[in-house]
């Protein structure tokens, strides 16, 4: 019986864990924290912001701030100006690194239009083509002043006709009744290659087939296209195309890579700062190689002294320039 | 405080878990999809602002150059560019190298100087990309690309897009998770307490069988029948039932015995009083038959001397029924009980004890007190063993009192006497079994012990206070019946 009343007295419990006010209020805090942190965490994903400060009025734009008035170089309108900036403007930074002067680049809309600049003096030098040189000395006189290398470290370079890789012309008397695709009529090129057809007996039947285009990469381009079935390019032009598909048909002798040629207005000591600064790049030496590496191909093998002779006394040259007179 | 059941902490305690491996994990899927959208929109910004770098680039060219007539051209490429829609444009604008604004979609802007931080990185010729709020409080993720050929800067074009767009589907996928979280919570709650309540039903059952049981049972108490641990728990709880009742059994049988014992014990402490009570009488007998044998004829003598032995023989049988009563093993009963008759038929067993040991006895009994529920043999056995304990510690004679008061729910008996008293290294350990201080042969060590567990069976309890060489006081509460039957 006593046994009995104290089983009968623990019985009368329920044995639940009880949980402490103490525990409660920690457990309780618990939870708090953890939506806070969760609020914060809502809050910090809607941040999202990646700069502070942007409109920050203590910044000020830097000066542009030139050495001298700029000083500029024509381009005769060979490329289009893309290609013109993306292969001429880091020569325009060189020699304004390497002279006192700023130099600048002047796109023109022509061949005339760049000779047109030369003789008022709009622009200080220019990138020429042979053909429109000496075309313009007679009546400018103008200064040539240095021509490139070509890879070769030759001061020459040859005008090429080109077809499609697949094509089945071969040679120049496959080109009958082709349509024929020519940059500027103002170009060596865009008169050499008539002048060539004229000596061979397809002429009357591609006469009327030739179309002038303004740069010499659209030539490539409408050749690649189909549109065309052969042209003609700068060699330059067409080795920097090769690899998409073209090839090279026939090709001209050698004639005097292109000119650069001052105004006749332009300082002596400007002249002689550029042909200096041109001069010293010696693509032997790595740090030149590195220099000219983004330069237009045409450029990157150095430079030698030009003279007007070299293309007024140049066989081909008189001959082509003949030939485009007799139209 | 409170106490929670086995079903509301699994469901807290699984449904905290699962909301907190819920939440991080929805955190951490939003945090990565921030990056992976401001990522995303960063290309995408890019990628608009670059593919107009080249035919912006060129009409600023044609147009500054003077080579070709880009009249219309940049406003057009503008209007593009505002009314593409996979990320919605707040303003666009073409800066001159000068960082002046030259086209702008708001007309009022042209001519303003425009340079912040992210015009500040394009200046480096890199395209610059920036999330930020501005002023208006609008978010904008703003590209600054440079327009620029071979390093020659020709302008910048800026584009100012709406970047609320990456935080709206950042907040939408918040909401989204969070809402996905909830819903699985509570199909996880309700799934829990499903779960629980199954499994806890014969838990349950269980409990309300454990609050059943009693010892005083004679067979066990069913108990619920499932396959699973708790079914094994219920049949080891059947078996423990049917131990316990059979230790109960048995225990009680010894208890009996101990009882027994006891009283005998105390018979045993009683018959020397015993004896002189009946041996006072039988000597009153053996010379009233010695008169009538010396004078058989003499009738007044015999007449009077046979009603004295008559008188004698009926003290020795009230004695010796007395004596029956006390020792008698009889059957339990729960009666309602008068203490104060109880302790007055103790202390008349107790009479010549008393007288020889040249104790004075001090009765203090209390008349209205309360009646107490119990075995009156049980609760004067408890007597009997206090008041004798009381009178074997005072050999030399001392006083004794008894007596009774209510003391609140509680009847209050106490017996106190002045003999030697206890040592208080002892006074812990007087209610535990076999512990005596008597001589072998004179205790057996039980009767306190005894006493205190028929008290406490009652729900009442003993209390003892001594002081050695003064005396002690033992103090007996019994629940006090509230109504007498």
């Amino acid at each position: 019986m006593l046994i009995a009343r104290r089983w009968s007295h623990l019985n009368s419990t329920r044995c639940f864990t009880k949980v402490t006010g103490k525990q409660f209020l920690l457990f309780g805090f618990l939870l708090i924290a953890f939506f806070l942190l969760n609020g914060y965490l809502y809050y910090s994903f809607l941040d999202i912001s990646t700069i502070q400060n942007v409109e920050d009025s203590s910044l000020k734009p830097p000066s542009r701030h030139l050495k001298r008035p700029p000083l500029y170089f024509g381009v005769i309108s060979r490329y289009s100006p893309r290609e013109i900036y993306e292969g001429y403007q880091p020569i325009m930074e060189y020699l304004t690194h390497a002279t006192p002067y700023t130099f600048e680049l002047k796109l023109s809309d022509s061949y005339e239009e760049t000779i047109a600049q030369l003789a008022t003096n709009a622009v200080q030098f220019a990138f020429l083509g042979d053909f429109i040189y000496a075309r313009a000395y007679k009546s400018l006189r103008l200064p040539c002043i240095l021509k490139p290398f070509n890879q070769n470290g030759e001061a020459h370079f040859h005008a090429v006709l080109i077809t499609r890789e697949d094509s089945e012309i071969r040679s120049i008397a496959d080109l009958r009744n082709k349509r024929i695709a020519l940059p500027s009529t103002q170009s060596f090129t865009g008169n050499w290659v008539p002048y060539i057809l004229k000596k061979s007996d397809i002429w009357p039947s591609v006469k009327n087939r030739l179309h002038h285009f303004r740069y010499h990469s659209t030539v490539v381009q409408k050749i690649l296209q189909g549109e065309y079935d052969a042209g003609g390019v700068k060699q330059i032009v067409a080795e920097k195309y090769k690899k998409q598909g073209l090839r090279v048909i026939f090709q001209s002798d050698p004639i005097p890579t292109s000119p650069i040629v001052a105004s006749r207005q332009c300082p002596l000591a400007v002249v002689q700062a550029v042909k200096q600064a041109l001069l010293k790049i010696n693509v032997q030496q790595p740090l030149y190689r590195q220099l000219v590496r983004n330069w237009d191909p045409e450029f990157r093998y150095g430079f030698t002294p030009a003279q007007a002779d070299d293309y007024l006394k140049n066989a081909l040259i008189v001959q082509v320039l003949k030939g485009a007179a007799s139209q | 405080m409170r106490g929670w059941s086995l079903k509301t902490k699994l469901i807290v305690s699984i449904g905290l878990f699962l909301m907190l491996i819920m939440i991080t994990a929805s955190d951490y899927l939003v945090f990565s999809e921030k990056q992976l959208l401001i990522h995303q929109y960063r290309e995408l910004a890019q990628t608009i602002a670059t593919s107009y770098e080249v035919p912006l680039t060129d009409a600023l060219m044609y147009d500054q150059m003077g080579l070709l007539s880009s009249e219309g051209k940049i406003e057009n490429y503008m209007r593009k560019i505002l009314q593409q829609k996979e990320f919605p444009v707040v303003y666009t604008c073409i800066l001159n190298p000068d960082f002046k604004i030259i086209f702008h979609n708001r007309p009022a802007e042209f001519g303003k100087l425009y340079y912040n931080a992210v015009v500040q990185q394009a200046g480096n010729q890199k395209i610059a990309i920036e999330t930020f709020r501005n002023s208006h409080s609008q978010w904008i993720t703003q590209v600054v690309n440079p327009l620029t050929i071979a390093n020659k800067t020709w302008g910048y074009l800026v584009i100012g897009f709406d970047a609320d767009i990456i935080r709206s589907k950042i907040k939408g996928l918040y909401v989204y998770l969070m809402s996905l979280t909830l819903l699985i919570l509570l199909i996880s709650m309700a799934i829990i307490y499903t779960i629980s309540s199954r499994v806890i039903r014969p838990l349950a059952k269980m409990v309300d069988v454990i609050d059943q049981f009693d010892l005083t049972r004679q067979e066990p108490l069913p108990v619920p029948e499932t396959d699973d641990e708790i079914g094994f728990l219920a049949r080891r709880f059947k078996e423990m039932q049917k131990r316990l009742i059979h230790s109960r059994q048995e225990l009680e049988k010894v208890q009996k015995e101990i009882y027994h014992a006891e009283k005998l014990a105390s018979i045993g402490r009683l018959t020397a009083g015993v004896a002189h009570e009946i041996n006072n009488p039988l000597m009153g007998l053996k010379n009233g038959v010695r008169m009538i044998q010396d004078e058989p004829e003499n009738r007044e003598q015999v007449t009077t001397y046979l009603n004295l032995i008559a008188e004698g023989l009926d003290k020795i049988e009230d004695i010796v029924k007395k004596l029956l009563e006390f020792s008698r093993k009889q059957p339990r009963s729960m009666n309602i009980v008068a203490v104060n008759d109880i302790l007055k038929r103790v202390l008349l067993l107790l009479e010549y004890r008393i007288s020889k040991s040249s104790i004075i006895l001090y009765e203090d009994y209390f008349h209205n007190l309360a009646p107490v529920k119990g075995d009156p043999q049980l609760i004067e056995e408890v007597f009997m063993n206090l008041i004798l304990n009381a009178l074997d510690s005072m050999p030399g004679g001392g006083r004794l009192l008894i007596q009774t008061r209510n003391d609140g729910d509680f009847v209050r008996i106490a017996i106190s006497d002045t003999g030697e008293g206890i040592p208080e290294e002892n006074l812990e350990k007087i209610f535990d079994p076999f512990f005596t201080t008597k001589e072998v042969g004179k205790g057996t060590g039980l009767g306190l012990s005894v006493s205190l567990g028929i008290v406490e069976n009652y729900g009442g309890k003993i209390t003892v206070e001594s002081r050695p060489g003064e005396g002690t006081t033992f103090r007996v509460f019994m629940p006090a019946e509230k109504e007498v039957e």
